[in-house]
């Protein structure tokens, strides 16, 4: 039974997008026919993790593999770079109902740009950091605000053109509204999938597709750390000339092992970069198509393009 | 002052929907009276066009409009063989600013079933570093003065009875009936009007038409290099462009997005009569701005343009579709309709049938 939620527009097309295990036919049935009822034009599109799927039996279901197999970030990005709606809902079949999905694209379709979720469990600490603190960098960064959610749910067109112009795309995925400069909204969710549809090292991939701080971060720490040797190379000297001798392995080993953690910290994010840039500057495509398949045909194929609200019969 | 004639549907407009409603309503027994301010069918917004026959390309963001006109094109072709060139055709995508993507489009056309070719030397057609794809495409173009010949020998044939040089000025709706008015004194009663004027909609009183905005659009005929007189390239997905060979003119019609459009107003401050001339032409910069994508559009040389009034429909939320919009009041006997695609007439006759049955 679907609820009450406002139908947009007879014509709004919805694209339903989805990783799947292996039987989209199965996995995503319930929310074609959610969708048939409220969005006659609607599509499903589809990665599987599987590298043989069958053929797809569900109305206007486009199914796609990858190879080499990739992660769910790059199968997700690969069905996004192919959807055709104008309200694109992003699902996730093992947790998600039908109602959330028609929710989510009513929101879009009555105006916002980008919906994302808020996990409604109260929460705190690091997972609150963890939660919070990677849209906000990004926000910071790019000088909009973004929400401290867990993920995006449902976006309009003009917001996945932001986002699939962008060569990290996939990176980007959990949080691409804030670095596309588009406003959102927080629909908030007691379902799971709030915290499975964009983990951590999803947000923290985000963080570094998104933003450069975190190069200003390991310049910081770099300036810090050669102030702190500095200090502690006088303070090494002036107790050289007053006492004779500099004694102490405890706070020379602690001094070493301060400044190569701080060093190792700068390594690391300088590292990450030059690793990304690299990886782009090869060029290797983010992904190759396995198979490709759409089942027959669209619903509405034989709908007249003829708006007319009255419908009664001429005289 | 002339006796008030009686008939079963007065069609106020002929241009390709009014004729192929009007044809469609004669098939069905009805007595039908056609008015056409214009001494000759098709004399204005049906003629003054790109002369492109839709497949369905242009539509990638609205997937009913592309179907309807992937349906209707065959039938288009078939329908109307003589007055058809098929060019060498091709869309490209935009590399930058682009509504659509690439993978996007290729997507959309499989799904539509729509075919795409790819072609052999690109670089000779765009410059690869503002595009980021072309494909040779089945699209035709049409002659308006053929079509406008096999049409009115169809419509003779029909059987409407068709008033050319007579202007509709005014509509009442008087019990069931509505009377249209001529500014030659003369009226036609009918249980039944449909007003297609398209661009001038508004400008019958009493029509009751929904409020539009109205344009005045310009397309540059040109003359093309040597090599593309059989090029029809479409640019796509925003503000771009497309340089398509006019049967009519015998030369290329070009025409910008953003440059096409000119003057845009409602009804009431609109420069309806054709004494008001056309501002100046913006070809330059639909050349200028279309060179960069196509560097041979620089070397186009100008004819002349043609300028059109065109309604405007109301801006969708969603998608960029162009169906045709019936408006009718309540119990009233005026229908207004505004066309789309020049294919997509026969929608318009599918819905004509099922209305009036």
């Amino acid at each position: 039974m679907v609820e009450d939620f406002p139908v947009v527009s007879a014509n709004a097309f919805v694209s339903l997008v989805a990783v799947c295990d292996k039987d989209p036919d199965i996995e995503l049935a319930a929310m074609s026919t959610a969708l048939q009822e409220r969005y006659p034009m609607h599509e499903l599109v589809v990665t599987v993790r599987s590298e043989a799927p069958g053929p797809p039996r569900l109305p206007s279901l486009h199914v796609l593999s990858l190879a080499p197999p990739a992660d769910d970030r790059v199968r997700l990005a690969a069905a996004l770079d192919r959807c055709l709606g104008d309200i694109i809902v992003i699902v996730d079949p093992a947790r998600d109902d039908p109602q959330a999905m028609l929710q989510a694209a009513a929101l879009v379709g009555t105006g916002e740009e980008a919906v994302y979720e808020v996990p409604t469990r109260a929460e705190g600490g690091l997972r609150r950091w963890a939660r919070h603190e990677p849209a906000s960098r990004i926000s910071r960064a790019v000088g909009v605000s973004a929400p401290p959610v867990a993920g995006v749910r449902a976006c309009n067109r003009e917001v996945l053109l932001g986002l699939l112009a962008h060569p990290d795309r996939d990176r980007l995925l959990a949080a691409f509204p804030a670095v596309t400069g588009h406003g959102w909204r927080a629909l908030p969710t007691a379902s799971a999938s709030a915290e499975g549809r964009s983990p951590l090292r999803w947000r923290l991939a985000a963080l570094l597709a998104g933003s450069a701080a975190p190069l200003r971060w390991a310049s910081a720490l770099g300036v810090i750390a050669a102030v702190m040797n500095l200090i502690y190379s006088a303070y090494v000297v002036v107790i050289n000339v007053v006492q004779g001798t500099v004694e102490g392995w405890t706070s020379l080993s602690l001094q070493m092992a301060g400044m190569f953690l701080l060093l190792s910290i700068v390594l690391a994010l300088i590292a990450e970069y030059v690793y990304q840039l690299v990886k782009r500057g090869r060029e290797r495509p983010l992904y190759r198509v396995r198979t490709d398949a759409t089942s027959p045909s669209l619903p509405s194929l034989e709908r007249l393009n003829v708006e007319d609200p009255a419908g009664n019969p001429l005289a | 002052m002339s006796a008030t004639q009686e008939v079963d549907v007065v069609i106020v407009g002929a241009g390709i929907y009014g004729v192929l409603g009007g044809i469609e309503a004669a098939r069905m027994g009805k007595r039908v009276v056609m008015l056409e301010q214009d001494v000759r069918i098709l004399g204005a917004a049906s003629a003054i066009n790109q002369a492109r026959v839709h497949n369905g390309y242009h539509y990638p963001r609205s997937v009913t409009t592309a179907i309807r006109s992937r349906a209707n094109y065959r039938r288009f072709v078939a329908d109307f063989a003589e007055a058809v060139d098929r060019p060498t055709a091709f869309y490209a995508i935009a590399r930058r600013q682009s509504k659509v993507t690439p993978a996007q489009f290729e997507r959309f056309c499989g799904v539509v079933g729509l075919q795409l070719r790819p072609v052999d030397d690109p670089g000779h057609l765009v410059d690869l570093r503002h595009v980021a794809g072309i494909w040779q495409v089945d699209e035709a173009v049409f002659n308006a003065d053929v079509l406008r010949g096999m049409l009115g020998h169809r419509l003779a044939q029909a059987g409407p009875e068709l008033r050319l040089g007579t202007r509709a000025e005014a509509i009442e709706v008087v019990g069931d009936l509505a009377e249209v008015t001529t500014a030659d004194g003369s009226a036609v009663r009918a249980p039944l009007v449909l007003n297609c004027t398209y661009g001038g909609l508004e400008g019958m009183r009493g029509a009751g038409a929904p409020r539009f905005l109205y344009e005045l659009a310009e397309i540059a005929i040109v003359d093309v290099p040597p090599g593309f007189a059989d090029v029809a390239l479409t640019v796509m997905d925003g503000a771009f462009f497309s340089c398509i060979p006019h049967p009519a003119s015998g030369g290329h019609s070009l025409s910008h997005v953003r440059f096409t459009p000119h003057v845009a107003g409602n009804a009431s401050e609109f420069p309806w009569g054709s004494e008001h001339q056309p501002p100046a032409s913006r070809f330059e910069l639909m050349v200028r701005a279309s060179a960069p994508l196509a560097p041979w559009v620089a070397d186009v040389r100008h004819r002349e343009s043609v300028w059109a009034i065109k309604a405007i429909p109301p801006k969708r939320d969603f998608d960029d579709a162009r169906p045709i919009i019936v408006h009718r009041g309540v119990d009233s006997p005026v229908v207004s309709i505004l066309g789309s695609k020049l294919d997509n007439v026969y929608d318009l006759q599918q819905w004509l049938k099922t209305s009036l049955s």
